[in-house]
Order: structure tokens, then C-alpha cells, then sequence
């Protein structure tokens, strides 16, 4: 079946010209640390697909930028490097993604003081309650730049710069995967020490992601090896993944008033009364639509059928346990399992959008009609 | 000298004349558990020899056998010529230290020492040759079981792996196991193959109102259990529009008693259309609403001529964690996937139905229409 494809905040198609690059790396197998001369130009092309990322991401002086299997890997590196200390406090916010949020979780097992900053009404992270529980013995703090979930855009700029305030020593680290392309990005604008991307979200190939590092010295690897990438980061370069990296990083990045527009249409044509998450301070790629006495997740498989393939706000299940982050924003507990996240390119149409939001009304009535009295 | 898996029955040696249909059986299941193997496999009488094996398959071997029912027991051992030059030499070879004790067991009568006395003997030949090794029979640290067998082998082992026992699979899948994805109907198809029974799967699901990820679940169940239950086929049937009909005509408390009934009658329907002899749930009395004893009735009577197995009526919840754990379907079972019943679940269900009122709530709707309907959009995956 051609289906319309509208989860692009879960992952993205591959270009035709990363899956390119991808491919012509791929007859260069040489391993980039033996001596050869044909390793070496392996080492070379991976040296400048670095550069060009880190020129891209606009790096610090001394930064540097390391290649990673997932943007889960950057995140469990960054905690695991900057929360040490039992004495100390850190703070994530409740809308983190769970690759920081369960690790954190996990780390406050094994006895860390990791607290969660509370969430506005569209997923971006309370500012003034953030900075009241920043005190000078908090070591590091960890924030979404972009909402997987609503789109919400925190103001990282903003934070991180009172937050040093407050404490001239916290370590600042973002997860960018869902701004990179949406947003341009400056990191030493953004004045963060870390920084996640990865590459699937913005048409590149899955297994490879990154992360910037405004100071290596101030990162232990979380994965030790043959002293790869710059002796932070272990294992056998991935040079196909890397090459598509850094072909899909130099793409353009999205059009804002086009996405705006087509969000608009969707809305508009959208007849069904639902209760809209993602309000218009965020990015307008990703829509987080609650309907209410519905499953999100039965509307999903509807679409399906005729040819629509959106993402849910949560996968429930036999507990109906409800999206953390819509639970944290306080969504109410009739809408939230009708939560869904449709989220989009430049390379659909108006027309695209009309016909989806013909396919959420007529299935949203027909789910109405056989599951209300 | 010669490593090779002694593998003994259970209740085989009960059947009287039908001993040798039974142990036919238990042969061929035991050659298709272990037809991956390099391995030869030799009845002997009342045991079977595997031998010739990769000394590194060895513990797989073990572990797949385990899983063939009607097998009582395992052991690795030794195998010697029933001489008693040959036993002693080898009892003298053996490096024992701390407490043990010999058992003997001559199933060759013709073999001229009696097993008491020659586990006294090789008992005493131990003490010559093991200086730091003593006797004692209450609980000894290690047990030489010296088994003299009629095929003029002696097979000698320390260590006796216990099974599941019951009895050999059968050759005709005669029961359908209705599989949910919950953790109890696996253990129902594992508790039922026990016995023997052969099954096929039957499941339901409520796509569009549940994921395909769900019905993957409970395919990855379905072959996780294939090896102890011996199915081929899994049958999906699609309940979503039945569901939709019992919510919007019926009364809401019975949407779960009709649900059921229907989804027996389903079964029946593939009974008699597949040639299956009997259906199997994981049903334990009082678990839910819909496992008290006037609900189970109520959905027997749907049944017709078919006996419905429930071999964890009398199970603890914790009793069946423990069997799918055991089985390695726990996991898969607890994964959070939505399976067929929640989807309209009921505010509240009604605890003691009434098999007239069920009766009465089905005239609502096109029942035998509706349930053709969906046994003609069967799915059938070949395990």
C-alpha cells in the first residue's frame, strides 16, 4: 500500500542522495585505524564529515564533536559523564525524551538527587520554577530543546544563561534531535556544554548520531575502546553512517512558514472538536492533537486503512497507561489516551493535509458511533 | 571411554499393552526434538541412548530433551561392558573426596552380583583407591549410580537432571489452545501438552482497537510454546465487529459474557471444521469477573459436545507465574500490548451471569451472521 506518511517525528525517509553517500562509503571498508594508506583516507573523510557538522552546529573554540550509535547513547553518555556525585543536585525536566528520562530514572536508583522541573501547558519546561530550584549546588541540567511530543520549544539560550548565572559552574546539555533542521542552531549562542543530534530524524540513516562537546575535557567516554574518536568515544567508526550524517546535516533546513501553513490547513479542515496541544510557539512540524473518549492508538490503525500513517501520544495498553509527557503537561484524563502526534515535511501538499483531516473527522465519527451509546 | 545421555521415562511402564505405542511415541518426539543435533539415539529396554554426539551440543541436547514429554529423567553418563573387571576398574579410576555413596541398579538379571551387594563392593573399592572419601548413605555428597542394563552395557552417571515427566505428545493435534497473550494460556497449553495433548492455537483480536503489535505478541508466544505443545497451525480471528455489536445492542455488564460465548462458539465451529477433539483456556476459578463459576458456566454451554480443558482452574496466580517463567513466556506475556478483552471493557461486569439472560441479550443482534463473518476472514499462520 502507498501510504502518506506523517510520523516524521519518529523517523524520517532517507534522501536519495544520503543513501548515496552511504552507499559509495560503503566500498570503502577499510578500518580507519590501520596503517595503510587506504585506511587513512577512510580516517581523512570522517576528519572533515566532523568538521562539517561542527562548522554546521556553529561549535566553540576548543569543541569538538564525536559520532555515536543513537542519540539514546548520546544522552546516557552526557548523564552518565556530568552526574557524579551523591552530594550534588541535577535537574532534568519532566519533558525530557525517555532516553534521558529513564536513565535518570535509573540513576536516582542507584541514590543520585535528580530532580524533574514541571511542564507548561505545551510540553516546554516551567522557567521560573526551573530557576527557583537551581541553587550553587547544583552540578548539571538537562533540557529538551524541542519536544518530541508537542513540538514545544524551549528557550535554551535563555536558561542556560541564567542558569550560569546562578551557578557559574552548571553544565548545560540539550537534546537537539528534534530541533536540528527545525531550528538553526548556534551552540556557542546557545552557550550549552553538550548536545545531542541525530541523523534519522533529518532524512539520514539510522545508527549513527552525535554528540557536541563545548570542552572535552570535561567528558570521560561512557563507552571505552581502541581510542576512537579522539579517545572519547570506543568502537569502529560506522564511515557509511557518518558520510550520510554529514550529507543529511548540510540539506536545507525546514521551511517555517510553508510547515506553518500546512499545520493551518490541517486544523482547519479538522471538523471534529479535539483539544490542540502544540500551540504556536511550537515548531509547527509536529501537532499534538487530543480527541476526547478515544483511543489515540485505535485512531492510528483506522488511518492506517485509509492510507495515513500518523504517530500516537500514547501507546496504551491493558493499564491504560496514559503518555508520560501529556500526563506531566496535566492533559485530562478524558483526552489523554486520545492523544495523537502527526508530524510532516515540506514534501507533502495542502491536498495531503485536506485528505488527512477528511480521514481524522470521518474516523473519529465512525469511532464515536461504535463505541458511544 | 564413551559420554552418553541416559534418558528415562515416566509413566510409560504403567500402559501394559499399549507400552509400545506409547514408547514409539516418546522415540519419534525425542528424534524430532534433537533432529538439529549430530547425534545417534538407541532404545534400549526402558531407557534411550543418545550417543556420537559434539561433546560442546551437549548441554542443548539436554535442554531440548527436557522439554519432550513423557521423559522422567537425564543423566550423563559413562558406558562400560557389564563385566565386573570392567566396573571395578572404573570405580577405581573415580576421584571422590567428601561423602558418598554407591546405588546400584541390575536390570540384567543374568548379571551375577546382586545390586546391594555390588554397591557395597564398589563402595569398598571407592574407600581403597579415594583416601579422602567416606561413606555415608543419609545424605551423601555425591551418588555413583551404577545402572547394569540388559544390553550388556553398564552405564555409570553422579547426576540425575529431572523433567516435566507426563506423558508423550501425541501424534494428532486433537486440542486448540486458546492463546490470549495474558501470561495464563500458555501455561494451559504447556500443562495440557503434559499430558500429551497435541494443540493448535486459536486467537482473537480486535484490530483496529488493538495493534498489530499485539497479535506479534502473541505469535512470538505461540512459538515459544511450539516446542512443548506441538502445534503447526495458529488460527487469528478478528472480533472487533461482534465487540462493536455487544456494545452498542447489548447490555453493557454482559459485553465480556458474550464476548466469551461467542469466542467458544468460534472454537466449536473450528473443532468440528479442523477435526479438533477438545478446547483449552487458562481459566482459574474467581481470577476475574469472567472466571467465576456462573460465568464459566455460561460460556460452557456454548461448547456443544466439546469438552473444554481448564487446567489452571485450581492455580494460583503465583502458581502460573512461576510454570511461565519456567516456560520463558513470562516475559513476553507482561509486554504491555492491549490484548482482545479490554478494549469495551464494562465499567462493571457482571459477575454471576445467566445463561437465559445471555440467551436473550444475543437475539439482539445477528449472532450466527456476525460470527460466520468472522470465521470467514480467518487468518491461518503456519508456526
Amino acid at each position: 500500500m502507498n501510504y502518506k506518511y506523517f510520523d516524521n517525528a519518529a523517523t524520517t525517509r532517507v534522501k536519495a542522495e544520503v543513501l548515496q553517500a552511504y552507499n559509495d562509503a560503503c566500498n570503502e571498508f577499510f578500518n580507519p585505524s590501520s596503517l595503510y594508506t587506504p585506511s587513512l583516507s577512510v580516517k581523512n573523510k570522517i576528519e572533515m564529515a566532523r568538521e562539517s557538522i561542527l562548522r554546521y552546529l556553529g561549535g566553540a573554540n576548543k569543541s569538538t564533536f564525536i559520532f555515536t550509535s543513537c542519540a539514546t547513547e548520546s544522552n546516557n553518555a552526557v548523564l552518565r559523564n556530568c552526574i557524579k556525585r551523591k552530594d550534588k543536585k541535577y535537574i532534568i525536566s519532566a519533558g525530557e525524551h525517555s532516553s534521558t528520562y529513564n536513565t535518570a530514572k535509573a540513576m536516582i536508583n542507584e541514590g543520585y538527587n535528580i530532580d524533574f522541573a514541571p511542564l507548561n501547558e505545551d510540553g516546554s519546561v516551567n522557567q521560573e520554577v526551573l530557576f527557583s530550584m537551581i541553587d550553587r549546588n547544583t552540578d548539571f541540567v538537562s533540557l529538551i530543546h524541542v519536544s518530541n511530543e508537542t513540538g514545544a520549544i524551549n528557550d535554551i539560550k535563555y536558561i542556560a544563561k541564567r542558569c550560569k548565572q546562578i551557578n557559574p559552574n552548571i553544565l548545560i546539555h540539550s537534546d537537539g534531535v528534534q530541533a536540528l533542521h527545525k531550528i538553526k542552531l548556534n551552540m556557542v549562542n546557545l552557550g550549552v556544554d553538550f548536545y545531542t543530534i541525530s541523523s534519522h530524524k533529518i532524512n539520514g540513516v539510522k545508527g549513527i548520531a552525535g554528540l557536541y562537546i563545548a570542552n572535552p575535557n570535561k567528558f570521560t567516554p561512557f563507552i571505552y575502546g581502541g581510542g576512537q574518536e579522539m579517545n572519547l568515544r570506543g568502537g569502529t567508526e560506522n564511515f557509511p553512517a557518518v558520510m550520510a550524517f554529514s550529507k543529511a546535516i548540510n540539506l536545507p533546513i525546514m521551511e517555517y512558514d510553508t510547515v506553518r501553513e500546512l499545520k493551518q490547513t490541517l486544523l482547519d479542515n479538522i471538523t471534529v472538536p479535539y483539544k490542540l496541544i502544540s500551540t504556536d510557539k511550537c515548531v509547527p512540524n509536529i501537532i499534538s492533537l487530543c480527541f476526547k473518549d478515544l483511543r489515540g492508538e485505535t485512531l492510528v490503525h483506522m488511518l492506517e486503512v485509509d492510507g495515513f500513517l500518523i504517530g500516537t501520544g500514547s501507546a496504551c495498553n491493558s493499564k491504560n497507561t496514559a503518555n508520560r509527557v501529556l500526563t506531566e503537561i496535566g492533559v485530562n484524563q478524558d483526552y489523554i489516551l486520545g492523544a495523537i502526534r502527526i508530524s510532516f515535511e515540506t514534501d507533502c501538499t495542502k491536498q495531503d493535509m485536506i485528505d488527512l483531516a477528511y480521514a481524522i473527522n470521518k474516523n473519529v465519527e465512525l469511532y464515536y458511533s461504535k463505541t458511544k451509546k | 571411554m564413551e559420554q552418553v545421555i541416559l534418558i528415562r521415562f515416566s509413566e510409560i511402564h504403567l500402559k501394559g499393552k499399549n507400552k509400545g505405542y506409547f514408547l514409539k511415541l516418546l522415540y519419534t518426539n525425542i528424534k524430532t526434538a534433537l533432529k538439529e543435533y549430530k547425534k545417534v539415539i538407541t532404545p534400549i529396554q526402558n531407557r534411550v541412548v543418545v550417543s556420537d554426539y559434539d561433546v560442546d551440543d551437549e548441554d542443548m541436547i539436554i535442554r531440548e530433551i527436557k522439554k519432550v514429554f513423557g521423559v522422567y529423567s537425564v543423566s550423563v553418563a559413562s558406558v562400560i561392558p557389564s563385566t565386573i573387571e570392567d566396573i571395578t576398574d572404573f570405580c577405581a579410576k573415580l576421584d571422590i573426596s567428601g561423602s558418598f555413596k554407591v546405588d546400584c541398579n541390575r536390570a540384567d538379571k543374568t548379571f551375577p552380583i546382586k545390586s546391594n551387594q555390588m554397591a557395597a563392593d564398589m563402595g569398598g573399592v571407592i574407600l581403597d583407591h579415594c583416601p579422602n572419601a567416606y561413606v555415608d548413605v543419609r545424605k551423601p555428597e555425591t551418588v555413583v549410580h551404577i545402572d547394569i542394563r540388559e544390553n550388556g552395557k553398564t552405564y555409570i552417571f553422579d547426576k540425575i537432571i529431572y523433567t516435566y515427566g507426563g506423558m508423550p505428545l501425541g501424534e494428532y493435534r486433537d486440542g486448540l489452545l486458546l492463546l490470549s497473550g495474558g501470561i495464563d494460556s500458555p501455561v494451559a497449553g504447556f500443562q495440557m501438552a503434559k499430558r500429551g495433548l497435541r494443540q493448535d492455537i486459536l486467537h482473537f483480536d480486535s484490530y483496529p482497537y488493538t495493534s498489530p503489535q499485539a497479535r506479534e505478541k502473541v505469535i512470538s508466544l505461540a512459538k515459544q510454546i511450539k516446542n512443548y505443545i506441538g502445534c503447526r497451525y495458529m488460527y487469528i480471528v478478528s472480533m472487533s465487529k461482534l465487540q462493536e455489536e455487544f456494545h452498542l445492542h447489548c447490555k453493557e455488564e454482559y459485553a465480556i459474557t458474550l464476548l466469551r460465548r461467542a469466542m467458544i462458539k468460534v472454537a466449536t465451529i473450528l473443532c468440528e471444521r479442523y477435526n479438533y477433539k477438545t478446547i483449552i483456556t487458562g481459566e482459574s476459578l474467581g481470577q476475574v469477573a469472567s472466571q467465576t463459576i456462573e460465568s464459566i458456566t455460561v460460556t460452557n454451554s456454548m461448547a456443544g459436545n466439546y469438552p473444554i480443558l481448564r487446567p489452571l482452574i485450581s492455580f494460583n496466580k503465583d502458581e502460573i507465574i512461576k510454570v511461565a517463567q519456567e516456560i520463558n513466556t513470562y516475559e513476553t506475556s507482561i509486554l504491555p500490548y492491549e490484548d482482545c478483552c479490554t478494549v469495551f471493557l464494562p465499567q462493571n461486569p457482571v459477575i454471576k451471569p445467566k445463561i437465559k439472560i445471555a440467551e436473550i441479550e444475543e437475539t439482539h443482534i445477528p449472532l450466527s451472521e456476525l460470527i460466520q463473518k468472522a470465521i470467514d476472514e480467518i487468518i491461518v499462520i503456519e508456526l
